[in-house]
């Protein structure tokens, strides 16, 4: 038993030095002395041992801790330190606001990027305009007859129907100009049109024809599409500087300057344009003032252009020539300011195909009466004198034609049916009852002699004007105009005048109404015309074959028309204007 | 030198009265375009009311006292006179 306890002790003892040291190890590390582990070394191995011994050299491991420095080292260590830091500190505040500096910079430059389709509006927006020009209004036809049209889109039923009355549009411009450069101009302008008609087809020659399209309510054509040169005489001298070239379905010389020299488009048309000559049609013409010292002294237009109008389709192989000129003997500072003297030249053909040129045309019973009328040539011309102010303008005008107002001219605003179509009956073959007898058909015969052939004058004589009255944004407007359709005919039933006078209200800027009344009286008494002195001009008051009787029968055309002269037509008007 | 001063005096009554007659020649409406007194200012902007027309289209030309303007440059001009008044400049 007192071995194994003895072994015990001393097994316990060694225990006990082993811990003891391994804790003194732990001690070191767990709280190093300043001065660190002292070990010792083999000179000869390298090994380290805890203990010294032979051939053993000291080595001592740790921290190695400096002397403790003078204070002054010390307190200039911490200057050192103190200033490095509010360098590093200045240096860095400098980068931030540098960076702030260029992130301003940066969302600066980005605020100002634009889109691509910005930049495209920009340049779009300087080299376009786009507007509108509308005229609408009420009319109240106290009095009901045959006649021209005021102007488009105006027709009124026949006699009979007094009091008609209707609001219209008798326009609608949508105007989109296009300005690529400087030099060259686009222009498109539809315009709105009333159709007319009954859906049947409609020949454009004398061996065809095309299906009608007519909608019957209010549509949109192109008024105006022209392309525009700029600067075509600017070569030539500083006096003919704004010339201009223009090529498609464009505005004539005459029409549209009237309506400026006039002022109220919106009220009624000018003298020419009530006649039947429209004021756009298909051609190239050339137009501008001739300035010397910012003066002009003249003002012309001229051009080459269809015998149809802008609406129509052109079926003649000729075409008709126009040409304006007017004169200010003493400047004009704006447009037509001061004394103006103008005169106006068309020359032309009518819109027949040239296969019709040598087909008769004629009347009722005889489809000869006419001759080769298709093929006949017609003029117009006008002389003006003219004085326009800032607060008034009046203007007279002399006019004459030749073969320019055919009975349609006559009744664009409206006709007898017997005019457009005559009776069955009213032809070479006859039938089982008089022409003679239905409404309005002599009426339509003579007026198809008086204004159907070739051989017809024109001679008109007009006056118009506008004064503004005083402290008011009122102008008294007003034209008169004399017309006789065809001069060589004596007491000619269907001379007419008609006259408008009205008030006409500036709004502003943009709007204008006038109140007006607008009248076509045909002027002679009604005496019995003769039939005969009918036939002179066109042979349409024939005898026609009574095929009910047979034999030899005959209606026999009456000895003279009774109620020759058409009824007035009177109007109570209310018009508006709408230009942006 | 008797004979100059009585020239001279004739030259500055000349020129006197030519003065005057060039001031009572300038009519009150004148008096804005003429160029003392601005076009936009109070009382003396063209009104459309007060001009002539030249031509109804897009836009409108319109004249007055001798200066064209277009029916937009007439409306600005009322418009900016508007706000001034309300303004009560």
């Amino acid at each position: 038993m007192n071995s194994p306890r003895w072994k015990r002790a001393v097994a316990s003892a060694v225990a006990g030095a082993m811990l003891a040291a391994n804790l003194s190890t732990l001690a070191f590390a767990q709280s190093p002395s300043p001065r660190g582990i002292t070990l010792y070394e083999d000179a000869k191995t390298g090994a380290l041992y805890r203990k010294p011994g032979r051939g053993r050299v000291a080595v001592t491991l740790g921290f190695d801790e400096p002397a403790p420095a003078p204070a002054p080292v010390v307190e200039k260590q911490v200057q050192e330190l103190k200033q490095s830091n509010e360098e590093l500190r200045a240096e860095f505040d400098s980068s931030q606001q540098k960076l702030l500096s260029e992130n301003a910079a940066l969302q600066t430059r980005v605020d100002k990027i634009e889109p691509a389709w910005i930049d495209y509006l920009d340049n779009f927006r300087n080299r376009y305009r786009v507007g509108t020009v509308v005229f609408g209004g009420y009319k109240l036809y106290t009095h009901t007859g045959f006649g021209p049209q005021q102007y488009d889109n105006n027709q009124w039923p026949g006699p009979g129907n007094n009091l008609y009355n209707s609001f219209d549009i008798d326009r609608a411009y949508l105007n989109f100009y296009f300005f690529p450069t400087p030099d060259w101009t686009l222009r498109l302008t539809p315009d709105v049109y009333k159709s007319y008609g009954t859906a049947t087809p409609t020949s454009n020659s004398h061996n065809s024809s095309v299906s009608s399209n007519l909608a019957g309510d209010l549509n949109y054509r192109i008024k105006f599409a022209s392309i525009q040169y700029n600067k075509a005489l600017d070569w030539l001298s500083d006096a003919t500087e704004g010339n201009v070239l223009q090529i498609g379905a464009i505005p004539n010389p005459m029409i549209p300057w009237e309506e400026h020299l006039s002022t109220f488009r919106y009220v009624t048309a000018s003298p020419w344009n009530y006649l039947g000559l429209s004021s756009a049609q298909f051609g190239l013409s050339l137009s501008g003032p001739v300035k010397f010292n910012e003066l002009e002294y003249f003002d012309y237009g001229a051009g080459v252009f269809t015998n149809a109008k802008y609406s129509q389709l052109e079926q003649s192989n000729t075409k008709q020539v126009m040409g304006r000129i007017s004169a200010y003997p003493f400047g004009s500072k704006w447009d037509t300011q001061g004394l103006g003297i103008t005169g106006f030249y068309d020359y032309g053909y009518n819109n027949a195909p040239p296969d019709n040129a040598s087909l008769n045309t004629g009347f009722g019973p005889n489809p000869n009466a006419f001759g080769h009328v298709a093929n006949a040539h017609l003029t117009r011309w006008a002389a003006l004198l003219h004085y326009t102010a800032e607060e008034w303008g009046i203007a007279a005008e002399y006019d004459q034609g030749h073969n320019s107002f055919p009975g349609a001219n006559l009744f664009t605003g409206n006709g007898p049916t017997v005019f457009f179509t005559p009776p069955a009956t009213a032809t070479a073959a006859g039938g089982t009852t008089s022409p003679y007898g239905v409404p309005y058909y002599n009426f339509s015969a003579m007026t198809a002699a008086l204004l159907g052939n070739s051989r017809t004058v024109q001679q008109g004589f007009d006056l118009m004007g506008h004064v503004h009255i005083p402290e008011t944004p009122l102008r008294l407007i007003g034209l008169f105009q004399w017309f006789e359709p065809n001069s060589k005919v004596n007491n000619d039933p269907l001379d007419f005048y008609r006259y408008m006078v009205g008030v006409e209200w500036q709004i502003n800027e943009f709007v204008r109404l006038a109140v007006d009344t607008q009248n076509l009286q045909f002027y002679h008494d009604q005496t019995p015309f003769s039939t005969t002195y009918a036939n002179s001009f066109a042979d349409v008051f024939l005898p026609v074959p009574n095929t009910k009787t047979g034999k030899g029968a005959v209606f026999a055309p009456p000895s003279s028309i009774t109620d020759p002269v058409p009824r007035d037509t009177h109007v109570v008007e209310l018009n508006l204007e709408f230009a942006f | 030198m008797e004979r100059i001063k009585p020239r001279l005096a004739y030259l500055a009554l000349a020129a006197t009265l030519a003065a005057c007659a060039r001031f009572t020649a300038l009519s009150p409406a004148t008096w804005g375009a003429s160029g003392n007194t601005s076009q936009t200012s109070a009382h003396l902007i063209p009104r459309v009311q007060n001009c002539g027309v030249l031509d109804a289209g897009s836009p409108s030309r319109f004249v007055c006292n001798g200066k064209v303007y277009t029916s937009f440059q007439l409306a600005k001009l009322r418009e900016n006179e508007a706000k001034k008044y309300a303004s009560g400049q």
